[in-house]
């Protein structure tokens, strides 16, 4: 198909604005999917996703309309919707020339609705406005166009006022991106450059590589690089998803589709990458290619210790599919054979624990989740730690740095004393705050990374009753003066609890962890101190008092068999628990206290 | 202490109680319109195994419900059981008594049948305690029959309670004081044990009281203090002798030896040949079943298999406090215990007492004592 028949788009939302029904009825609309293969929110495949509401994975999808007697071509490029897959949504948008942008009546502009924009302008998008939701009663179409205009600074004035879920106004859409989104550019007989947006694994094909050709041709045989690595690739099939992915003959500019090439490592297929041709190829690549970093660490340790081979296969079967998933072996005092594993951020390490859980039936114990820190030794040496047990003595350390965020809030005004009360509480730094508008402040505040891993969402949601939205980038590294909290559990330190914190937070901290494990730590045999230390000196400290309950048990003869059954119960729940020095855990009271 | 490995026992189940206590699970009944059939089976559940088993009988245990109540079958089950058994001449004969029904037939019945020590179902000797834990005696009661029982046998011990609702330190202070000054041969002291279908049990899941785990275990040191000095000698987790006279179909079951339980939901351990594959029974719980089939229901059986032996070797001696006979459990076993779990004695060092002879629990960690057996099997 000729390019000017071609538009390429992606939805940008905020959660539950309603980005996925919006393109599941694009779909329906344009005859895309039968009716009866079509599931509910179709782009989102994952259990996790589909439960949450959210998308993680990209998925595009091919739609032919017909407008004005002639045949168009739609990709629909579905973008991840959270902070912590920026930088892959940045590459989603690149291989768009417009994008919806849907705003929930209901609800009006939220923070990622505005970070989510910024990116998609930032790439130089068109950007269509759609108010959804219309059908709800508290929908208010005019103030929400107001919204976008004010907050925005685009015009809303011909958005259509659409219901995702009752497929009202849905052609306008379709309508509106045809007329208002630009064709693809770029030339056909230019040398190849695709820009790699996503990959994914399949056990035939290999590491498969979702492309938007921006010049030139693909097809099948053709010998192809990689930008970023120079490793050449021979490709072994080129298609389209309808959404299924079906083999076509080439891929030709302004098109959006797959391409295997027999690559045994999505890690070749680097989501920003330029894919060009192995001789005559490009000589530029498509700008904007990042290397992805983990910006949240986590041990992650199975809850039987017998399950580290099953882990490690599930972690590599995953990592197929997860190029931003990073995992080295890690080995702890109290929780054994594990991982360490690096994520994109807070949500990604959920995921990837609950599919852990889910798919690969792995109980896991998850260490308290860390940032990376810069540690500046005495002599010029700077270390990355990221492993709180990794940290050099403090005296080998002559200051350390921590990653900062800048922190974008949305709340409604009666929240913002609540909010900036909690910014301060975590060492938040003032930025800037305006109003939107009477019924919505908007806060800037820089934050360490460290605090917005901790607890930080948690706080926000219970302060603000959920009202408050927030995004953040990470902006660099600051000086602060950090300090390693270790927990003792009867004279011996127990690592996977060592944390590394502010040194103002420690003594609170240490307080609330020592606490808490008194009361999940189940009475043993003698009696276990709990000492929270900083540098060897005691900060906190709590008794687990001795187990005194057996005298009460008597036996008869006629007990033995139920006697028997209560001391195989007894031995059975030793299994599941860890040995620090003389105490054991259950895992349930490690995840306890990691979790919060 | 002597070895009662050798021994053979017979327990008797008399499932017949005045009224149901708050804290009991046991099997027994109140309405009593069923007694006479019931003797009627257990006399030929009786005759029927007599024929199956022929052991000298070392001991024998009737226990309940309240066998004091059953005084007047006492004739009719002495000749069931001397019919169809060699019972020893010095045998133990045991019975389990409560004060309410300690009447002259009762001492008269008991004697006749040959009993030689009366285990008496004391308590406590506060009658609010009494009251609330729905006994039918009181203190006063309680103590004639003490007199009168201890005047009328060799051997008389007294069963009491500690980790009872509303209960003092002063209570049982007062309660063990008193019952020392009698002479008694023997005490068993148990903690209260919330058992699920107890009236009591309900009480604590609707919070009318609670159970606290620190201020049992102290009430129970203080009445290990108490029985020390009134001249008990702590041989078992939960039971005291004087001058060594411990009961002996007890100390024979947690000395792995065999006995046959006879009655309703009476258990049974019987070795092959002194080995294994052991067998432990258990008669039916029935009480319609057991009389209708005059007491040739099937029993249920287990099979104990060697190595399922030793841990239940271990799980019983160590209950006492001379614990493990180490030669008697090699001998048994063929094999040598000491090294078999050199590795867990060594760890579990600190609570126990190890020689090449015995393995023991130190007293004072039996408060821990199934962490400590559970973590040796």
């Amino acid at each position: 198909m000729d390019r000017e028949h071609i538009r390429n788009f992606c939805i940008i939302a905020h959660i539950d604005h309603g980005k996925s029904t919006l393109a599941d009825r694009l779909m329906d609309v344009t005859g895309t999917v039968p009716e009866r293969e079509a599931k509910e929110q179709l782009l989102d495949n994952m259990d996790i996703e589909r439960e949450r509401g959210i998308t993680i994975k990209l998925q595009p999808v091919r739609m032919f309309y017909k407008l004005d007697g002639e045949e168009y071509m739609l990709n629909l490029i579905d973008t991840p919707g959270h902070v912590d897959f920026t930088y892959e949504v940045s590459r989603s948008l690149a291989a768009c020339e417009g994008a919806v942008l849907v705003v929930d009546a209901t609800q009006g502009v939220e923070a990622q609705t505005l970070t989510n924009v910024y990116l998609a302008i930032d790439n130089d998008l068109e950007v269509i406005p759609v108010i959804n939701k219309v059908d709800l009663s508290g929908a208010d179409v005019e103030g929400t166009k107001k919204e976008i205009e004010d907050i925005i600074g685009i015009s809303a004035a011909d958005a259509p006022a659409i219901s995702a879920k009752t497929g009202l106004n849905v052609e306008k859409v379709l309508e509106s991106i045809i007329y208002n989104l630009p064709a693809p550019r770029g030339s056909e007989n230019a040398p190849l450059k695709a820009l790699i947006f996503d990959s994914v694994y399949d056990n035939y094909k290999g590491a498969i590589s979702l492309i938007r050709v921006i010049d030139g041709t693909v097809k099948v045989g053709d010998k192809i690089k990689m930008f970023s690595t120079g490793k050449v690739f021979d490709v072994t099939e080129v298609g389209v998803f309808t959404p299924k992915m079906i083999p076509t003959e080439s891929l030709n500019a302004g098109e959006v589709g797959y391409l295997a090439a027999s690559i045994k490592n999505v890690s070749d297929t680097a989501v920003g990458d330029t894919i060009t041709l192995a001789e005559g190829g490009t000589k530029e690549p498509f700008p904007g290619y990042k290397k992805v970093k983990p910006v949240v660490f986590a041990g992650i340790f199975p809850a039987d210790g017998s399950k580290y081979t099953e882990l490690r296969e599930a972690l590599e079967k995953l990592k197929l599919n997860d190029a931003s998933l990073f995992f080295e072996p890690d080995v702890s005092a109290a929780l054994g054979f594990g991982f360490r594993c690096g994520f994109l951020g807070l949500l990604h390490m959920e995921i990837i624990e609950e599919r852990l859980e889910r798919e690969f039936n792995i109980d896991l114990v998850t260490t308290a989740p860390s940032v990376s820190y810069k540690v500046h030794k005495y002599g010029g040496e700077v270390l990355n730690v990221d492993n709180p047990s990794h940290l050099p003595s403090p005296s080998e350390i002559d200051y350390m740095e921590e990653p900062i965020v800048r922190a974008c809030l949305f709340t409604p005004p009666e929240y913002v004393g609540p909010i900036m009360e909690l910014c301060q509480g975590k060492r938040g730094v003032f930025i800037d705050m305006s109003y939107v508008d009477t019924s919505r402040a908007k806060l800037i505040y820089d934050i360490p990374l460290a605090e917005i891993v901790y607890d930080f969402f948690d706080d926000l949601k219970s302060r603000t009753r959920g009202y408050a939205s927030m995004d953040y980038e990470i902006t660099g590294f600051q000086k602060s003066e950090l300090v390693k909290l270790d927990i003792m559990l009867n004279g011996e330190v127990c690592d996977a609890l060592s944390l590394i914190v502010h040194k103002d937070d420690a003594y609170p901290r240490g307080r609330s962890i020592a606490e808490k494990l008194k009361e999940v730590i189940p009475r043993q045999m003698f009696e276990i101190p709990i000492q929270a230390t900083v540098g060897g000196k005691v900060i906190a400290r709590e008794t687990v008092k001795a187990m005194r309950k057996d005298v009460l048990a008597k036996c008869y003869g006629g007990d033995i068999t139920r006697k028997k059954k209560l001391l195989e119960k007894q031995k059975e729940g030793k299994k599941r628990m860890r040995q620090v020095g003389s105490v054991s855990l259950p895992s349930e009271a490690f995840m306890s206290i990691l979790k919060r | 202490m002597r070895s009662y490995f050798d021994d053979f026992s017979l327990y008797i189940h008399i499932p017949y109680c005045a009224s149901k206590c708050a804290y009991c699970d046991f099997l027994s009944f109140s309405d009593r319109s069923t007694m006479r059939a019931y003797f009627d089976a257990l006399c030929a559940e009786i005759h029927l195994r007599g024929k199956e088993v022929a052991r000298k009988v070392n001991s024998i245990y009737l226990g309940g419900g309240t066998p004091s109540l059953a005084a007047a079958y006492f004739p009719m089950l002495k000749d069931a059981i001397f019919d169809s058994f060699e019972v020893e001449k010095d045998a133990e004969i045991s019975a389990e008594a409560n004060p309410e029904s300690v009447s002259d037939a009762f001492i008269e019945a008991a004697q006749a049948f040959g009993v030689n020590r009366v285990s008496l179902g004391v308590q406590s000797l506060s009658d609010p305690l009494l009251k609330r834990i729905g006994r039918v005696h009181d203190r006063k009661t309680a103590l004639a029959a003490l007199s009168r029982l201890t005047n009328a046998f060799p051997s008389v011990g007294a069963d009491i309670m500690v980790g009872l609702p509303s209960e003092s330190d002063a209570d049982v202070r007062e309660t063990i004081k008193t019952l020392c000054d009698f002479p008694l041969t023997h005490l068993s002291c148990y903690g209260l044990i919330l058992e699920k279908g107890t009236k009591l049990y309900a009480e604590a899941k609707k919070g009318v009281f609670t159970q606290d785990e620190d201020e049992t275990a102290n009430r129970y040191d203080l009445a290990c203090e108490l029985l020390a000095n009134g001249g008990f000698e702590r041989y078992e987790i939960s039971n005291f002798a004087r001058d060594k006279k411990v009961c002996r179909y007890n100390t024979s079951v947690w000395q792995y030896a065999d006995y046959l339980g006879l009655g309703l939901g009476a258990s049974s351990f019987l070795k092959k040949d002194g080995g294994f594959p052991a067998r432990r029974r258990k008669n039916t719980r029935d009480l319609n079943r057991y009389i209708e089939c005059a007491g040739k229901a099937r029993p249920t059986t287990q099979i104990i298999e060697h190595e399922e032996g030793k841990e239940e070797f271990l799980m019983l001696s160590l209950r006492l406090t001379e614990g493990v006979d180490v030669l008697t459990y090699n001998a048994l076993f063929g094999g040598n215990l000491l090294s078999e779990k050199q590795e867990k004695l060594s760890r579990l060092a600190p609570f126990l007492e190890i020689s090449d002879r015995k393995i023991a629990i130190k007293p004072e960690y039996f408060y821990v004592s199934n962490s400590i057996i559970s973590d040796l099997l």
